[in-house]
């Protein structure tokens, strides 16, 4: 087998281990689905053709992930508004959590991540219906909103609620990194 | 959809306890689409994906000036060559045409579809519309009896979707749900679905290929396939005023075997808001020809097929 072929192969692995991961960091940038697919392919496939650019001495996910994010700012520039959340900073910090959680034990990125399900157990109830309507049912919040008789801007409270409980439970298990002395997370 | 954006003082700047609580929600409303929106069928697709796209050959969003320098070679060679041609140019083209269309009438056929983005820059269009879309269509299949149709793909989810034209009435059976819906005006307004629009173009490609001689300006060329005699290739261009159908289609026509081996729409645009989609191309390629049960293309066969 030549090594150009071997090179193809073992990228092609390396796309099935790090997909979910880069998905995540993708979509919590990008909220259009559409998008945050296109935006997937579009990085695997820059990363493939600089494949014999990467220094395999430097964690991959990394290097990915650097790709994504390039790709990701330059999607962003072209919407009529540009995210405020979606500033450098943010996504600096987004990448000290992905770093603290490339280095978690377990081989793919849904053992590292398995904390959230038992996060989400913990979850009241009421935050756990909502967040199964909008993420799993994939329900607009005013859809949310009539179903469980509360107004659109109770259900983006709760879901806010929801997903602040979940990163403090993700960060009591070790899945976030400690907050800095003096932060308010 | 999250309240992150709200998080900044009046100034327009954000504090550092801000950004951190900004990166910790964005992160979780990320990892939460991953575990309860993807089913395995939509991470191995995806994955999928991208290994077909690295295979050489495929065009992807920034390749696809690979295909056009590979037509434009052909063309050049096949002129050059002057392998064939035909007669009288696009006249000659429109006869030969229907011969095409009159081949299509006869036997059952089986086309797979490949869904393949365009370029950004030749579509004009912004990124990212319409792909569920594509997505949902991509790897899907054809049955074709004369004007009788099935499609069957996956829905969201992974979920399978059948559907069907009879020639009588036209019916969609979402299998998961063990529901079907009808209508009776021949495959036109089965409007339950949201992507209905585009799998209806799918299923009444017959119909588009018919609009051929008015809606396009077709041209014929040929190129011979080793021990397979020689195909014909027709081009149709989009006259202006029609934005709803593919800029261009190109059919490749077998003569030795009279099967249509391939139909590929360019310039499709599968969003709702066609106008700020970006363009996709569709192939059809054609993967069987053994006939089907005499019932196939009726809606209770695939009821009963799928238990539903």
């Amino acid at each position: 087998m030549d090594r150009k072929k071997k090179q193809d192969q073992l990228f092609a692995v390396l796309v099935g281990e790090h997909a979910d991961m880069l998905m995540a960091f993708i979509r919590a940038t990008v909220w259009d689905a559409s998008a945050a697919e296109d935006l997937f392919q579009e990085t695997m496939l820059v990363a493939w053709r600089r494949f014999e650019d990467y220094d395999p001495a430097r964690p991959l996910a990394r290097w990915l992930r650097g790709i994504a994010r390039k790709l990701i700012l330059s999607y962003l520039s072209k919407l009529k508004r540009n995210p405020v959340y979606c500033s450098v900073e943010v996504l600096d910090a987004l990448e000290e959590r992905l770093v603290h959680i490339d280095r978690l034990p377990g081989d793919a990125w849904t053992d590292k991540v398995e904390a959230l399900a038992f996060c989400m157990d913990r979850l009241p109830e009421d935050m756990q219906q909502s967040i199964r309507m909008f993420y799993q049912d994939e329900k607009k919040t005013d859809q949310i909103a009539s179903a469980l008789e509360i107004t659109r801007e109770a259900v983006k409270k709760r879901l806010q609620r929801a997903r602040s409980r979940l990163a403090d439970c993700l960060r009591r298990k070790g899945v976030f990194p400690a907050a800095v002395p003096g932060e308010v997370t | 959809m999250n309240g992150s954006q709200e998080k900044h003082n009046e100034s327009g700047n954000v504090s550092s306890a801000d950004i951190q609580a900004t990166a910790d929600d964005l992160l979780v409303h990320g990892m939460l689409q991953g575990r309860l929106q993807d089913s395995p069928q939509d991470k191995t697709r995806r994955v999928k994906r991208v290994c077909r796209s690295l295979k050489p050959g495929r065009v992807s969003f920034w390749r696809a000036y690979w295909k056009v320098e590979l037509w434009a070679t052909a063309a050049v060679l096949g002129l050059l060559l002057g392998l064939w041609q035909i007669p009288g140019g696009t006249p000659a083209a429109y006869a030969g045409f229907e011969e095409v269309l009159i081949s299509f009438e006869s036997g059952d056929k089986m086309y797979t579809v490949d869904i393949l983005a365009e370029s950004p820059d030749s579509s004009g269009g912004r990124p990212g519309r319409g792909g569920r879309v594509a997505r949902h269509l991509d790897g899907a299949v054809i049955y074709i009896r004369g004007t009788q149709a099935v499609l069957e793909y996956q829905g969201s989810r992974g979920w399978g979707v059948t559907r069907g034209n009879d020639g009588r009435e036209s019916w969609v059976v979402l299998h998961h749900r063990r529901q079907s819906w009808i209508s009776r005006d021949s495959g036109r307004s089965i409007s339950q679905l949201p992507d209905y629009v585009h799998g209806l173009m799918v299923m009444d490609w017959h119909g588009i290929l018919g609009r051929i001689k008015q809606d396009y300006r077709l041209t014929g060329d040929s190129r011979s396939e080793n021990g397979h005699g020689t195909v014909e290739v027709y081009t149709a261009r989009r006259r202006p005023g029609r934005p709803e159908l593919p800029e261009w289609i190109r059919i490749e026509f077998n003569r030795q075997t009279r099967q249509v081996q391939s139909i590929v729409c360019g310039g499709l645009r599968l969003g709702k808001r066609r106008g700020h989609a970006q363009s996709y191309t569709l192939e059809m390629r054609l993967t069987g020809t053994n006939p089907l049960p005499s019932d196939w293309f009726t809606r209770e066969a695939h009821l009963r097929s799928k238990g539903g």
